[in-house]
């Protein structure tokens, strides 16, 4: 499995130890590879055994409020971009033109766009989400709409949003964003809401426009199960109400498990496998509130175990599907809702972690 | 010629190469043929000692039958013969469990044939299985099986038998906890009424085209049959009634006619009442069908 | 009266799909040989409906014709919507022999006393069941026929199966229930599902289960399959256990179809590894819901392939061992704590 070391999260010493060699050893291997040479090498990758807890970001003071209510209730299928060449956000209204030329082209060479009345025109709009970018190295996020005008339709009524992309990056690893050769813009994740033709014509121009590649980004395993810790772990500033999981097993006919569990019992739940915070060291708000994988998994092991207890059915032999709460819901097929502004930066900081790792470069 | 000579010393070799080969296979044979005929001798001693243990068996078997049979009358007589056969002692012992053990299997097999509850029990006597055959007539019809948990108490678990048939409330009436073949008997009584009724409804419909069946249910405890009179072309409406549901035959007979009112108070129909009392339906109507009674 | 007949004509051909509307038409028998040839099926159902809708207005059919249709085509086609099992409670002395005759009539009467306008339909379909339409109206409103309740019974059992019952007419049709059978009281006996005679046959024990017994059927002795003398796969033994296991929990051969069970756990937490949780006062609160094709199915399959060990838990062995699929768990059975819970009736 690819490992990728988080250089955000402080870790005790010999964490520290093993982060500054492979940091020598990343910039030496780019050193032999030569400055043409665009990433550090797959191996130096690791995933996360420690993340910090999501803090609630108040956005909604920051973020418009139209783009923000849209962010919030749609449901996002993700996809993983490769970096951008020569995008530039101050060029985004000749490429909505462009776009929306390359739509109609489409659609002329008969490319199916099933959007129900689809006779009409498609304009197409890029926009700059401000205010959701923290860190300094993150490009701005870009939010792309499809307005579809009916043929008939009267002058005043406005254009039916018809598809939604977000191109993001929230929180990327600093070290890649700065290894990446100048002209070469990061923003790993696309978040796509609307008819697969339409989806399948975006891509394809971004590939051509920016000679990038797009994948879909599944929801591992472990992504889904550090979810499930990290929404719980929100009970106590805004109620799960429920935590839900779907798990499939694979007998015939395969059988679909929900096991869903009280907020407030899986809050009590996760509570008591926390290790006890450590007061020695510097002392700094984000050891007490940094979670370990461990904690994840027994916390998982709990819930199988109660499950366990009454059916004698061990769900680790099942896969896990889907997770919801009150706060957002994520399908292993890729498929992700924020119901909550408020962890909006922390979900799609983990979801850039997922687009970062999958980058095939 | 050269080519015939040489050909002739190569052809001589070539055969000589084949001889020398087909005597390994030959001798490859020959071992594998000697090792099978070991196998087999082995294999007839077996069998030998197996008869003979057979033999020794049955007779044993056959004394203890008669010990059985012919109660303790003839015992001293047999106890002698028995002690002719100590002579090895050692495998007396275990040949007499051995034909006491083949006795008790034909005696449960007798006792499944005849139909009688075949108790199973499970998980080291913790919970018994009765399998409750239903036959009538002659012909073995549906087996019904019931679970019980014998630990702390003796309680149903589960069972296959019909909703209509109230085995919760025969279990609450008869005492389960000391006497669960009185529960079992009452049980297969209201089964087997069941049955009877159910195959007697089955054969009405298969030998009695004529006959209409108006009603019925599920339980059988009713039967309503719309019977035609030859030549008069009259109908009547005949009702059965099976209040007691663990008998086989009716305990009411209703007949009505719309044509002629007076026909259930004639002596003819009075008698056939009483007929189709005493008698099962299927049979009480061929009876009725011969005197051309009905058509 | 004229165009609610035809509207209703046309919602129950739009419902009955194209490939049954010729043998549906056929079994009901009202239309005679000719106007069933003059239809040209293999149209579409649009043209077929309009024709039909041509015929009902010549016909003069009643509403009565229709309806007759409609249940002609359900009592075929039961295993479609959502049905519910309730069970009689308490039977007086003469509940035994209810007759049909007088089942009908009470249950017409006591329903017509409750309710203004009612429009009541029963029929006994061959295997005894006793099938009833009621298309509910009230003091002020027609009998509405769009949306008529359906119900089974088979006399001289304790259950009736129910769809499209709305909450505001379940009291009236359980008091008419209940006084025409001669029971005291009715309850739910949750259990549901799409399939109709799934839920009956689950509880008219109808479906193959499997008992220990010493005499295997005639059939299994035959069709044992001796596989090759010298190959012995380790695993058989276990296998050939758990799937004996796995039979007797949930039954032998074809299992009817259940979609779900759903199982509300209110018991307190128990790890061995977890003291803060264990010595918790409240009860973990949780709901499961096990769904599938058909439920029964996968679940021994579950058990025979080792996913869920043997012997089966109680839990999931009552679903065709009682007959439900809908439980309240709680810590109340007095069993040893490391036993699993034993369902409780709601």
């Amino acid at each position: 499995m690819e490992r990728h070391h988080n250089s955000v999260t402080k870790t005790p010493l010999d964490r520290v130890q093993r982060r500054s060699k492979s940091k020598s050893y990343r910039q030496s291997l780019r050193s032999c590879l030569g400055a043409t040479c665009l990433t550090p090498a797959l191996t130096t990758r690791r995933l996360n055994i420690s993340r910090r807890a999501p803090k609630s970001h108040n956005i909604t003071e920051k973020v418009n409020p139209e783009q923000l209510a849209l962010m919030v209730k749609t449901e996002w299928q993700l996809s993983y971009v490769t970096p951008l060449y020569q995008f530039r956000h101050t060029q985004l209204k000749s490429y909505s033109r462009q776009l929306s030329a390359f739509i109609a082209a489409e659609k002329q060479q008969g490319l199916a766009v099933e959007v129900e009345g689809s006779h009409g025109s498609f304009r197409v709009s890029f926009s700059v989400v401000q205010g959701m970018s923290e860190a300094a190295d993150d490009a701005e996020t870009v939010l792309i709409q499809i307005h579809l005008k009916r043929l008939f339709s009267r002058q005043d009524e406005p254009a039916k949003v018809v598809w939604s992309g977000l191109l993001t990056c929230i929180n990327g690893s600093p070290d890649y964003l700065r290894s990446l050769p100048k002209d070469f813009t990061c923003l790993p994740l696309l978040c796509s809401s609307g008819a697969e033709g339409l989806t399948s014509a975006v891509k394809s121009w971004f590939q051509q426009t920016f000679d990038c590649y797009f994948g879909q980004l599944e929801i591992s395993h472990t992504s889904l199960q550090w979810m499930i810790a990290l929404w719980t772990n929100c009970q106590t500033e805004s109620a799960i109400q429920f935590l839900k999981m779907i798990w499939t097993l694979p007998v015939v006919p395969p059988l679909k498990v929900t096991y869903t569990v009280n907020g407030q019992d899986a809050w009590e739940l996760w509570s008591s496998v926390r290790k006890d915070p450590q007061k020695e060291g510097n002392g700094e708000d984000e050891d007490e509130n940094s979670i370990d994988i461990e904690e994840v998994m027994r916390f998982m092991q709990g819930l199988k175990s109660h499950f366990y207890r009454h059916f004698r059915l061990d769900l680790s032999a099942g896969k896990l599907d889907q997770v919801s709460t009150a706060l957002g819901s994520a399908k292993c097929s890729g498929m992700i809702k924020i119901s909550n502004s408020k962890y909006m930066i922390s979900t799609l900081t983990l979801l850039t972690e997922c687009a970062l790792l999958k980058m095939p470069i | 010629m050269e080519g015939s000579s040489k050909g002739g010393v190569l052809s001589h070799l070539s055969l000589l190469e084949a001889k020398a080969r087909s005597r390994k296979t030959q001798l490859h044979q020959i071992k594998e043929l000697r090792d099978k005929v070991e196998a087999l001798r082995i294999q007839r001693d077996q069998l030998r000692a197996e008869i003979e243990t057979h033999k020794i068996l049955q007779k044993v078997r056959a004394s203890l039958d008669k010990k059985c049979t012919k109660g303790g009358e003839e015992e001293e007589l047999q106890v002698k013969e028995g002690e002719k056969m100590n002579e090895d002692s050692e495998h007396s012992q275990l040949l007499r469990l051995m034909a006491r053990h083949t006795q008790l299997k034909d005696l449960l097999h007798a006792h499944h044939i005849i139909g009688g509850y075949n108790i199973t029990k499970t998980i080291q006597g913790r919970r018994v299985c009765a399998s409750l055959a239903t036959a009538y007539e002659g012909v073995y019809l549906e087996t019904y099986n019931v679970e019980f948990d014998l630990k702390p108490t003796v309680r149903i678990r589960r069972h296959d038998v019909p909703p209509f048939i109230p085995v919760d409330s025969l279990a609450e009436q008869s005492n389960m906890q000391t006497d669960i073949r009185a529960f079992l008997d009452t049980l297969s009584k209201y089964l087997n009424g069941y049955a009877g009724r159910k195959q007697q409804l089955k054969l009405v419909k298969e030998r009695h085209k004529s006959v209409e069946v108006m009603e019925s249910n599920v339980l059988c405890s009713i039967l309503v049959m719309l019977l035609t009179v030859p030549g008069e072309r009259v109908t009547v409406l005949c009702t059965l009634k099976y209040t007691d549901h663990t008998r086989c035959l009716p305990t009411g007979v209703y007949v009505q006619c719309e044509a002629d009112k007076e026909l259930p108070d004639s002596p003819q129909w009075k008698n056939n009442c009483s007929l189709l009392m005493e008698t099962p339906v299927h049979k009480a109507l061929t009876i009725m069908r011969d005197r051309w009674i009905i058509a | 009266m004229g165009d609610s007949t035809k509207s209703l004509l046309q919602r129950i051909i739009r419902r009955i799909p194209s490939r049954a509307i010729e043998s549906t038409l056929r079994k009901w028998g009202r239309l005679t040989a000719e106007q069933l040839q003059s239809i040209d099926f293999t149209q579409p159902k649009w043209t077929v409906t309009q024709e039909l809708l041509d015929m009902c207005e010549e016909g003069n059919w009643t509403l009565k014709f229709i309806t007759e249709l409609e249940m002609s085509y359900i009592i075929d086609n039961p295993n479609q919507g959502m049905w519910y099992a309730y069970q009689l409670m308490n039977p007086e002395d003469d509940a035994n022999s209810v007759e049909l005759t007088q089942f009908k009539e009470q249950f017409k009467s006591h329903l017509k006393q409750l309710v203004r306008h009612i429009s009541l339909k029963m029929k006994k379909h061959t295997d005894e069941a006793v099938w009833i339409r009621i298309a509910w109206g009230d003091r002020f409103f027609q009998p509405n026929h769009m949306k008529p309740t359906y119900a089974v019974h088979y006399l001289q059992t304790p259950y009736v199966f129910v769809t499209s019952l709305t909450s505001k007419h379940k009291p009236l049709f359980s008091q008419a229930m209940t006084l025409s059978t001669r029971y005291q009281a009715i309850k739910d006996a949750n259990l549901s599902g799409r399939n109709l005679t799934a839920i009956r046959d689950l509880l008219m024990r109808q479906f193959q289960q499997a008992f220990p017994t010493k005499h295997p059927s005639p059939l299994a002795e035959r069709n044992q399959t001796v596989s090759h003398p010298r190959i012995e796969k380790e695993q058989d033994g276990n296998a050939a256990n758990r799937l004996e296991l796995a039979c007797e929990a949930f039954g032998g051969g074809t299992l009817p179809q259940l979609q779900s069970a759903v199982y509300k756990l209110e018991t307190k937490f128990r790890d061995q590894t977890n003291k803060a949780m264990t010595e918790r006062e409240e009860s973990f609160k949780c709901i499961v819901k096990f769904a599938s094709t058909n439920l029964l199915e996968s679940l021994r399959h579950c058990a025979s392939s080792g996913f869920a060990s043997t012997p089966v838990t109680p839990l999931l062995s009552s679903i065709s061992l009682k007959g439900k699929n809908y439980f309240v768990i709680t810590d109340n059975s007095p069993g040893a704590a490391s036993q699993p819970r034993r369902a409780q009736d709601k």
